[in-house]
């Protein structure tokens, strides 16, 4: 796979974005992004592989001034889960296999832990949609501040507040659930 | 349980939720980004596919100079194609005046009394109405009333010819008239080698001014022309009834002197039938004059030598290119403003819709996130 991609890189004109390693190193974000958000395995694979489908064909659009790959990639991603979204608005039910943050495997931990993470996926079910997505974009996708700003389309100054709020909500939810 | 102390302990927490991908998925995903994302597996959207994704691919400035460069073509195709249709439109040999009879008269159809004749009608009496092969402009409710109106004529031609050929020129004018039954009221011919000017007043029966002028207009370059005309059928019936009056005027005096029994009323009588037919002359006079000037055209014709005219059509000159090229351009300036706005709205209705379905898009999104569970 990466010497087709490296291959079609080096025959592109100098500034396309580097695709291979933009694949490489976001591709697992892509998809916690997108089961953060949409709490659904199925659909976040299919937004996963939408996005990458969608930057690839786009990838000779990309304008390196306007920020940075990763936030041009989450751009993409999001408008897809987001259109995922209207359509599940237009249906009665939710289709597809629920993620439960909860039970996903973490490489060990101790019963304590266990009931932290208990704690905080109950309380990120309790927060509004669009908190949760900015959480998923922090800790799940690991944008930075500035890339966040930049998909949400404000100040870096900006999505930190709105991040620190999040969190602090986050918090009283845990003690709330106790 | 005990709560959560710190963010530190929050965050490291959350951090340990992210959900990660099965490793079946990541494999398929590998597999379809090795292969560079191809399209759908129905076989016969894949060329379609394909040649999207090679529209896309390409940098997008690539297709506006696509775009203009085609837009150019088709321009440049257009404004040669119009312009060698056209030909040159100075120096034109025939432009018959009777083909354009509604220029000569705005107040007459074609083939109206004392109008200019489209065609050839020598047997129609002048300043009746001519038999006419062309239909007539005029079908309304005054159409039946085109043969009794009354019109003067008058054109004035400004022809270019050789010094050489001017003399020659002059003969032909002669010739015409007189093929035309016209009058040669006034001509002079002057000039020497280096350029001179020959100048006719000519009176040509209007039935026959169409043929007549096509036939002057064809033995020299035509510079200008310039036809006028005038409605004078009012005039005509003032003029009509007034002489009807002036002779009834005269019938009654005659009856009135016959009657007269003494002198004095006979004097009376006789002065004032001598009145009344001085009247009656003056009338008749002016009727007459009019009856003339609607029966015959005057046309004033000069003809001029210019050592720059072409003898022959073959000869081109730099005015003459300047002239052709000042005609491309003109032409190609209309084609792009006539394209351009015949492009300009449907492209401007289709840049509004797109600009609206992605606001309407946008917007939905927003509302998405905020209506999710």
């Amino acid at each position: 796979m990466s010497e087709t991609l490296a291959a079609s890189a080096e025959e592109a004109p100098a500034g396309y974005l580097d695709f291979d390693e933009l694949y490489r190193s976001s591709r697992n974000d892509v998809y916690a992004y997108a089961a953060g958000l949409l709490r659904d395995r199925a659909a976040a694979e299919d937004i996963t592989a939408t996005a990458f489908e969608r930057a690839y064909r786009k990838r000779s659009r990309f304008d390196a001034r306007r920020g940075s790959a990763r936030a041009w990639l989450f751009g993409i991603a999001r408008n897809a889960a987001l259109d995922e979204l209207r359509r599940r608005g237009r249906l009665a039910e939710l289709i597809g296999e629920p993620v439960d943050l909860a039970t996903s495997p973490a490489s060990s931990q101790s019963g304590e832990q266990a009931e932290r993470r208990i704690l905080v996926a109950a309380a990120l079910e309790r927060l509004e949609p669009r908190e949760r997505e900015l959480l998923a974009l922090k800790f799940f996708a690991c944008l930075s501040n500035a890339e966040i700003a930049s998909l949400l389309g404000t100040t870096e100054s900006n999505a930190g507040t709105m991040l620190h709020r999040t969190i602090a909500k986050l918090r009283e939810a845990c003690h709330g659930a106790d | 349980m005990e709560p959560i102390r710190d963010e530190r302990e929050l965050v490291a927490t959350l951090e340990s939720l992210r959900p990660g991908p099965r490793d079946e998925f990541i494999a398929e995903l590998d597999e379809r980004a090795g292969a560079g994302f191809p399209p759908a597996s129905r076989p016969r959207l894949a060329s379609v596919q394909r040649l999207r994704q090679h529209l896309v691919a390409r940098p997008r400035r690539r297709l506006p100079a696509i775009a203009a460069g085609a837009a150019v073509s088709a321009i440049a195709v257009a404004t040669a194609v119009i312009a060698v249709s056209e030909g040159p439109q100075s120096r034109s040999r025939t432009s018959p005046i009777g083909t354009a009879p509604e220029r000569l008269a705005p107040t007459t159809p074609a083939g109206g009394a004392g109008g200019v004749a489209p065609s050839p009608s020598r047997a129609a009496p002048a300043g009746t109405a001519a038999p006419s092969a062309a239909p007539a402009s005029g079908s309304g409710p005054y159409a039946a009333q085109a043969e009794r109106r009354k019109v003067e004529h008058s054109t004035s031609i400004v022809l270019e010819a050789p010094p050489s050929e001017l003399r020659a020129d002059a003969a032909r004018v002669f010739d015409a008239v007189r093929e035309y039954d016209g009058i040669v009221l006034h001509s002079s011919v002057s000039g020497g080698p280096e350029g001179g000017n020959a100048s006719f007043d000519l009176l040509l029966p209007t039935a026959r001014l169409g043929d007549a002028v096509a036939t002057l207009s064809e033995i020299a370059d035509v510079v200008s022309r310039q036809d006028s005309s005038q409605d004078v059928t009012a005039r005509s019936i003032g003029l009509s009834e007034r002489l009807a009056d002036a002779r009834a005027r005269v019938a009654g005096l005659l009856h009135q002197l016959a009657d007269a029994e003494t002198e004095a009323q006979r004097s009376a009588a006789e002065a004032e039938l001598h009145i009344a037919r001085r009247r009656l002359a003056a009338i008749r006079s002016r009727l007459s004059a009019l009856e003339r000037r609607v029966h015959l055209s005057s046309v004033s014709l000069r003809i001029e030598g210019d050592s720059g005219a072409a003898g022959s059509e073959s000869s081109w000159g730099i005015g003459d290119a300047l002239r052709a090229a000042g005609h491309v351009l003109a032409v190609a300036a209309g084609v792009t403003l006539v394209a351009l706005a015949g492009v300009a709205l449907p492209a401007l209705i289709i840049l509004l819709l797109w600009l609206g379905r992605r606001a309407l898009v946008r917007r939905s999104r927003k509302r998405a996130l905020d209506s999710a569970h």
